[in-house]
């Protein structure tokens, strides 16, 4: 199987599963951010995502990057600044009925936290739909409002939302595959359980997949697990 | 939140013109008080324009030894 289809392919799936259900998992994400306290990570690494049916052959967010500009018009664009908010951002031009391009413009930030901004940003290629798109000047006030706070709307119907949600939850399955979560959490209770070991299994596992522990925390989690195990179901 | 000054909606109706179908944008904290998150988009612009790199970050610190050694051997046992 190719590796860059099957994580691909599963990030879509769990994405559009999530936004077909995402009312009920608003509810507990909610819940999760309120119980889930790891801080961001301050350290850069570069572990490549694992391909469940061959650990051998590895793809990572820029091998998958680079078979997307293949594919496409896609421009990745880092620029060498440090935000305190905007993480990245998306933009999609039309040149024709079927051609598009694509700029994903990255801010400056750890190596865990640039893989996750940036994998949230791919999924909008994937996920795009007139509906959803963003184009007039007071969409983007509202997304960027509800960005910022999603209590003030997080039951909230509009379909630029929904989107932004499900591309954060599609990311999520991109750097760490349903598929591996069960080993994953039997590593993290060994390695808690480890008296040699003074880091959380948490920790160690962003370490491994280069992922921000508060993602894998909130991924392992009972709260994560159930809102994953219902958009596959 | 007024995010609704001139330049900024100046900013954005010129991409529309250039032919933009679809903006979307990651908010990488919501601790920043919103008027500096406004602050921020304002400068958008200067973030794509100003500062272009060719550089991604890289690694710094890897998972310790035996922390490795666990998680491939759960990875493997599946």
């Amino acid at each position: 199987m190719n590796n860059f289809n099957y994580f691909r392919d599963e990030a879509i799936k769990q994405a559009k599963n999530i936004y077909d259900k995402l009312e009920s998992h608003n509810k507990m994400l909610r819940e999760a951010k309120e119980n889930i306290n790891a801080g961001s990570p301050t350290w850069e690494i570069r572990t490549p995502i694992y391909d469940p049916i061959n650990t051998e052959n590895q793809v990572n967010a820029i091998t998958l990057c680079r078979k997307l500009i293949e594919d496409s018009n896609l421009n990745i664009i880092p620029v060498d600044t440090v935000s305190k908010s905007v993480a990245a951002h998306f933009e999609q031009y039309t040149i024709s009925d079927s051609q598009y391009t694509y700029d994903i413009t990255l801010t400056k930030h750890n190596y865990c936290l640039t893989r996750f901004y940036l994998c949230k940003e791919l999924l909008h290629i994937f996920l795009h739909t007139p509906e959803s798109s963003t184009t007039e000047h007071l969409e983007l006030v509202k997304l960027i409002a509800f960005l910022i706070d999603t209590y003030i709307s997080i039951d909230d119907k509009d379909c630029q939302t929904r989107v932004d949600h499900a591309a954060y939850f599609g990311a999520i399955e991109l750097l760490i595959p349903s598929t591996l979560v069960p080993a994953l959490i039997k590593a993290r209770n060994d390695i808690d359980n480890d008296g040699e070991l003074t880091d959380s299994g948490n920790l160690e596992i962003a370490r491994k997949l280069g992922v921000p522990e508060y993602i894998v925390e909130f991924r392992l989690s009972e709260v994560g697990q159930e809102i994953y195990n219902s958009a596959l179901s | 939140m007024n995010t609704t000054s001139t330049s900024f909606q100046e900013w954005f109706d010129k991409k529309k013109e250039n032919g933009l179908t679809d903006f979307k944008l990651a908010i990488s904290s919501t601790d920043v008080p919103n008027r500096e998150v406004q602050a921020e988009l304002m400068n958008i612009q200067a973030l794509v324009d100003g500062n272009r790199t060719t550089k991604l970050p890289s690694q710094s610190v890897s998972v310790s030894k035996k922390a490795d050694e666990i998680i491939c051997r759960r990875i493997g046992d599946m």
